[in-house]
């Protein structure tokens, strides 16, 4: 299987001490690794030196077998990001929104834009300015500006975040559909075990800026109910090991 | 290139889609067609004894724009392509495309310096156009190059502006403070040379009327030429400053 994302020894630590200590995993092509964790814990970090938001302080990223960091441009041309909230400028269209980030793309045109706001349901407020726009609504503008360039690797950190229950399983059903259909790879994270559980086939636990676990959903399921008891059981082994 | 092209013109974008941008256009017009009334009104009020004639409004104009009202437009440009970003955090939206941080850096501030060059083109034309209207256009022809040249000279210390603008920006944590420290930093810099006489030649920002040195009376080259890597080295310091302050950020 080709390796699409591979991370090696990665620590990253702010000033006040929290941060990701030594984290190593690997995303093969077709994959869907959800980072399961609670707040704070780290995921965003990870994602955020991923898609070069943030400097690692050492560490190795490699995105299709090249350095991420050196080869940059050339990376983050394969990758769609929606990190934290979606970054939106309020004061322009949905449209506007994509057809200025579509500049960067050579094969996204005013077709691609127009599907896109079909797929993610915002035809109809194309030309509405997306300062007006819902917490919903952002979040599947955020969504459509991560799948814009076609992508091999989709990163989306909290993406049901303020999506009402059909805006939930709508986002789901993308995933894995453009997984299933066009093999691509996605790296997403949530606090909610249900909602991984669900999404992913490999889920990676972070806890306290530590990687855990890391296993297909299968392992995680063969000996506990639901992602949740598997979840509590890896925890509590580590909070064991610190007592000890 | 390209990249640097796309994320030029995105940047252009959402600086002339605000309004603020051309109302300041308006009011530059406005200011000079001010002054033509005042000429006016002078000569209406003295029943003729006083005679002011437009003569070069394009030149006469250029000195208030050039120190005042043109650093306050590239000051909000700035302001609003970094500060303004990094604040209410859409300047993820760009990191996060395949446009380098340093080719971002490059096209904020030439999209902030355009801005400015623009507001200098509109001026001159508008300049040009009230002259040839209200004043006596067969001697208009005979300054108008002369006129462009200055205009186009003083486009240069604008630049270095808009490069230490961009770092302050940097050093800022709100787009407020980013203004009020433009305009501090420039208006200290632009006058300490009252109190301290050395800093009169040593600052860039001696240089905001850049034309006088060079239009008029000949200049000896090796006299220009300290002014000239002043310049360039005010504008390699802000850059490289702005930039390393730019790449080391977490988002």
């Amino acid at each position: 299987m080709e390796c699409v994302l591979e991370v090696k020894g990665l620590t990253k630590l702010y000033k006040n001490g929290r941060g990701v200590k030594n984290i190593s995993f690997q995303v093969e092509k077709g994959d869907v690794l959800g980072l399961l964790g609670p707040n704070g814990s780290g995921k965003t970090t990870i994602m955020k030196v991923i898609s070069g938001l943030c400097r690692k302080d050492s560490g190795e990223i490699k995105i299709f077998e090249k350095d991420a960091e050196e080869n940059f441009e050339e990376c983050m041309r394969k990758i769609g990001c929606l990190i934290e909230a979606p970054s939106i400028y309020g004061y322009l269209s949905a449209y506007k929104n994509l057809s200025m980030m579509s500049r960067f793309y050579d094969s996204v045109g005013k077709t691609e834009i127009e599907k896109l706001l079909e797929t993610v349901r915002l035809s109809q407020y194309k030309n509405d300015k997306a300062g007006r726009f819902s917490l919903g609504m952002k979040q599947r503008l955020g969504l459509a500006m991560a799948l814009l360039s076609e992508p091999e690797l989709i990163i989306l950190d909290e993406p049901a975040n303020g999506l009402d229950i059909e805006g939930m399983i709508e986002i789901r059903e993308i995933i894995t559909k453009l997984a299933a259909e066009r093999g691509i790879t996605f790296l997403v994270s949530s606090h909610l075990a249900n909602e991984i559980e669900k999404t992913c086939n490999k889920v990676a636990v972070i806890y306290e800026g530590e990687l855990v676990s890391f296993a297909t959903m299968q392992e995680a399921l063969e000996l506990n109910p639901a992602l949740e008891d598997y979840f509590l059981s890896t925890v509590k082994e580590k909070r064991g090991n610190i007592i000890i | 290139m390209k990249t640097l092209c796309a994320s030029y013109r995105n940047e252009l974008d959402k600086l002339f889609v605000n309004k603020k941008y051309t109302v300041f256009l308006v009011i530059g017009i406005l200011i000079c067609m001010g002054k033509i009334g005042v000429l006016w009104a002078v000569g209406a009020v003295s029943k003729g004894t006083v005679n002011l004639k437009i003569s070069n409004l394009a030149l006469e104009m250029l000195p208030f724009f050039a120190e005042v009202l043109v650093p306050l437009v590239v000051f909000m440009a700035a302001t609003d392509l970094m500060c303004t970003e990094i604040q209410d955090n859409t300047m993820k939206a760009m990191l996060l495309r395949p446009v380098s941080r340093f080719k971002l850096l490059i096209s904020k501030t030439l999209a902030a310096f355009t801005v400015g060059a623009v507001n200098f083109i509109v001026i001159l034309i508008a300049c040009t156009v009230l002259e040839a209207i209200f004043g006596d256009a067969s001697k208009l022809w005979g300054y108008v190059g002369n006129n462009a040249a200055a205009y186009l000279i003083d486009l240069i210390p604008l630049f270095v502006l808009v490069l230490m603008a961009m770092l302050v920006n940097l050093i800022s944590k709100s787009s407020t403070l980013a203004m009020f420290l433009c305009f501090l930093i420039y208006a200290v810099m632009k006058y300490c040379n009252y109190f301290v006489i050395w800093a009169g030649s040593a600052l860039f920002t001696s240089y905001s009327q850049w034309h006088k040195l060079w239009i008029g009376t000949a200049i000896p080259f090796s006299a220009m030429s300290s002014k000239i890597f002043l310049l360039i080295g005010s504008a390699i310091v802000f850059f490289t400053a702005a930039y390393y302050l730019f790449d080391k950020r977490d988002f």
